[in-house]
């Protein structure tokens, strides 16, 4: 059956919610006066739904899956752990999806849900020690905006090539998915991953600049993702894709090795360990050990400190004095790549890749 | 009549919002109001969590209350030139009930039809939903005309679409 022209136009723009008053009317005027289009109609606005959700990682997602699990175990049912893969392309370097409006409602659930939790908890020991549970418990315990400074150690697998040596003793602040870092040494600069995904560094203290995802080259991608924890990513993906093991650890703390389960073992993540604070339930060490496609890296994040977050650290702003610059994608990627270069050096000749459209 | 402990009346909720969500974007107009009426579903179904029967078809129970809030908000916000007829909305509504009640099917086999689609057509799929990025900043990356971009999107989902019903049909013929 042909099309029609007009519907799949006027179906397009709604889609991409570009679509104007009249044409809405003009849309549900055609598909109410051919009964066969309601179908396709209803077909692509779920599909839609379903991709946004599937692939898009929206933080109320993450909460459903968080109270769907935390409902599981505490009616005693065994934990639903890698029984659905709807996730599966909610891969651990996935950045947030733009529309993050959360429900008060299920905030509100989740906090009834968790308290209930830890209230049986407490009259019951054996119940609550669950591997299971405690990863919930760390990733509610993450949740709070709290920022934690965590010593990175990065031990190079005998895969990697990487031309980049990783600097000893970094100490990374994260807050969720964030990170910043401050580099000290020849020239002190700070860099960091935002909740969009992009990487900016400063280039002493008066410029900035922001490298957007889809522009990072591979070596910047992967020094990214070294330094990310994505503990809230992670902690998910443990619950969901992985098979944990729990012994007990030193210093009143609970040991969990994950490993992913056989569905899940193409991703980087190849084992992790999380040593978990008994009365605290803050991560004390985080060990992971993740396979790229140039390289391998075991990382070793142990906790050194906790406070409250300062926001301006996760941008640029908070580490430059005024008046400052900083180049975004308002800038053309040539130019950035060239303020990198001149300040980085040989080194950093491939962190930017420069779209097609913009080297001419 | 038992009705459900909190506990389960929250497990329940969570483990619908996709189906909730799906039936509320079929009725309305514009996908920035879903998550609105989302919550105002959610609050009306923790409210008279006293009125459902435990052991019965929650499905069934949420879908009437988020099918009756969708129409209000459609209703309520709606302007002279945007009224729809309430027969149409429920015809839809209906569909979307349909095709909603095996979401599990459909969603598994979106995902095997995602992983079977070309490495351009999914890199689309990935910029648009995983990346969040509007078309004008798609046509900017890959360097296509906005139009064009739009097109073939709407190939790919059509493709996507046309898989899922494949596969679905393939399953109903093996059990």
């Amino acid at each position: 059956m042909t099309p029609n022209p007009r519907f799949v136009e006027l179906m397009s723009k709604m889609l991409d919610d570009a679509i104007l008053d009249e044409e809405l009317v003009e849309l549900y005027g055609i598909v109410a006066e051919a009964p066969s289009l309601r179908s396709q109609f209803v077909d692509h606005l779920l599909l839609d739904t379903f991709l946004d959700e599937n692939l898009g990682r929206e933080p109320l997602t993450a909460l459903v899956d968080l109270v769907d699990d935390a409902a599981c175990s505490s009616i005693g049912k065994a934990p639903v752990l890698a029984t659905q893969s709807k996730n599966s392309e909610a891969s651990l370097f996935r950045k947030t999806r733009r529309r993050t409006r959360m429900s008060a409602w299920l905030v509100m659930a989740a906090s009834l849900l968790i308290l209930a939790w830890f209230i049986t908890s407490n009259g019951n020991r054996e119940a609550f020690a669950s591997a299971t549970q405690i990863v919930q418990a760390a990733m509610h315990t993450h949740a709070a905006p709290i920022e934690r400074i965590y010593i990175v150690d990065v031990k190079r697998g005998e895969t990697n090539n990487s031309r980049f040596e990783f600097p000893r003793d970094i100490r990374v602040a994260t807050q969720g998915d964030r990170f910043w870092v401050q580099m000290r040494g020849y020239r002190d600069w700070a860099w960091g991953r935002n909740d969009q995904g992009s990487i900016w560094m400063t280039l002493g203290p008066k410029r900035a600049v922001v490298v957007n995802p889809e522009e990072m080259g591979v070596p910047l991608r992967h020094i990214g993702d070294l330094c990310t924890l994505h503990l809230e990513t992670l902690l998910k993906n443990f619950l969901k894709h992985c098979r944990l093991e729990m012994s007990d650890g030193p210093a009143d703390s609970t040991i969990i090795v994950a490993t992913p389960h056989k569905q899940w073992s193409s991703r980087p993540l190849q084992r992790a360990m999380i040593e978990v604070d008994r009365e605290t339930k803050a991560i004390r060490k985080l060990v992971i050990e993740r396979e790229f496609e140039r390289s391998s890296s075991i990382v070793t994040f142990t906790l050194v400190d906790s406070r409250l977050a300062d926001e301006s650290h996760y941008g640029p702003e908070g580490h430059l004095v005024e008046p400052y610059r900083i180049f975004s994608a308002e800038t053309n990627a040539p130019r950035r790549r060239e303020l990198i270069n001149n300040w980085f050096g040989a080194i950093s000749e491939q962190w930017m890749q420069i779209p097609e459209t913009e080297t001419k | 009549m038992q009705n459900p402990n909190p506990t389960e009346i929250v497990g329940l909720i969570a483990r619908h919002q996709s189906r909730l969500k799906g039936l509320v974007r079929c009725l309305l107009v514009r996908s920035s109001d879903v998550e609105d009426v989302l919550q105002e579903v959610n609050s009306v179904l923790w409210e008279k969590a006293y009125e459902f029967e435990a052991g019965t078809d929650f499905w069934a129970w949420a879908s009437q209350i988020a099918r009756f809030k969708a129409l209000n908000h459609i209703r309520k916000y709606s302007r002279d030139r945007l009224v729809f007829d309430d027969q149409f909305l429920s015809d839809l509504a209906d569909l979307a009930h349909e095709r909603l009640s095996q979401i599990d099917h459909r969603r598994d086999a979106l995902e095997k039809c995602l992983n079977e689609l070309p490495p351009p057509q999914r890199q689309l799929i990935d910029l648009r939903y995983a990346g969040g990025h509007a078309i004008e900043s798609i046509a900017e990356i890959i360097g296509r005309p906005q139009a064009s971009i739009r097109q073939t999107l709407y190939r790919v989902r059509q493709a996507l679409l046309s898989c899922i019903e494949s596969k679905l049909q393939s399953k109903r013929g093996t059990s």
